[in-house]
């Protein structure tokens, strides 16, 4: 399965934003987490997810692989949507 | 009539039950007779895990408690936070298994009292009776209020709403007398009860601050505008069925 980005930016104290496709599909929004959040800063949470399985708020998770890593997953069990 | 000590298990019972029904001395002189067993608690230890079958009600004393569960990915739901008075396992007397587990979210202190003394003070009572079934529904109450939330606030509100909540009941017990109190939990632990992220709590506060609403310093977190928090919370502290309301 291959997930591509798209950097955006984002309303609110978290500006750094990555839109993630899979082909031309949205799949989630992804957000870096900036310095308010202090130890997970720099982190990247799942602002939403529009996967039956996944859960909008899951993470953070310290890379942005590990973060597409759990986006692939949600896909993985939601072959319905494929 | 039996004197006891203000900040005593038994006083504390009282000091709860009379925020939401009248007691007369009688009441509590068989309050104050309640056979106790102290008992204290680390921060997060279990004080009745979910499955066990309780011989006793546990009346916390000092510290926070919180009804809670874990699904099945391990996530947790906090379904409602407890002061110091409340009887969090009241319902233990009725329904023999817990459905649910009783956590502390700080170092806790409870007073266990048996099943039988509680069976035997709702039979010779019938006032104290009728206020451990009214503390009981508005138990449900406090759920219903927390449904809506969960279901239809938004994160703003849910949080904001909390805080209300939280200052009303500790006001009605008299355990603080300004809007300012130590925050008793961690943001991880408002977003299990709310149904958010840590991160949606973290953002949310800082907002509440931004528009002067609250301030926090450490862990203490001060109320700066009752109303404007009430109104961002759209909090009506009438599903609490307070005597008074403190506020």
């Amino acid at each position: 399965m291959r997930l591509t980005l798209r950097p955006v930016e984002l309303i609110g104290p978290d500006r750094e934003g990555r839109l993630v496709f899979l082909e031309e599909r949205l799949v989630a929004v992804l957000s870096k987490l900036g310095e308010l959040h202090e130890d997970a800063t720099g982190h990247w949470f799942l602002e939403a997810s529009f996967t039956p399985t996944s859960r909008s708020g899951a993470g953070p998770f310290a890379t942005l692989e590990d973060a597409l890593a759990a986006i692939g997953t949600g896909l993985n069990a939601s072959p319905g949507i494929r | 009539m039996t004197t006891i000590a203000e900040d005593s298990p038994h006083a504390r019972l009282i000091r709860k039950l009379e925020t939401i029904t009248v007691l007369n001395r009688d009441d509590r002189d068989a309050i104050a007779a309640l056979p106790l067993r102290a008992k204290s608690f680390e921060e997060n230890q279990d004080l009745v895990r979910q499955g066990d079958r309780p011989s006793e009600c546990c009346l916390l004393v000092e510290g926070f408690v919180c009804r809670y569960k874990v699904l099945g990915e391990g996530q947790r739901q906090i379904m409602s936070f407890h002061l110091p008075g409340d009887i969090p396992d009241l319902q233990s007397l009725h329904l023999k298994v817990m459905d649910h587990g009783l956590g502390a979210l700080t170092p806790v202190t409870v007073a266990f009292i048996p099943h039988e003394a509680m069976e035997e003070i709702t039979r010779s009572r019938p006032t104290i009776a009728a206020a451990f079934w009214r503390d009981t529904l508005i138990d449900a109450a406090v759920f219903r209020e927390w449904l809506a939330g969960v279901g239809r606030r938004s994160a703003h509100q849910r949080i904001a709403h909390l805080i209300c909540e939280l200052c009303t009941r500790l006001k009605a017990l008299g355990l603080i007398d300004n809007p300012s109190f130590q925050l008793m939990v961690t943001q991880a632990e408002v977003a299990d009860a709310l149904g958010l992220s840590s991160v949606h709590v973290n953002r949310v506060l800082q907002d509440l601050r931004r528009d002067g609403l609250i301030a926090i310093q450490g862990r203490v977190l001060k109320i700066l505008d009752w109303e404007g928090l009430k109104e961002a919370g759209d909090f009506d502290s009438e599903y609490l069925h307070l005597r008074h309301d403190p506020s």
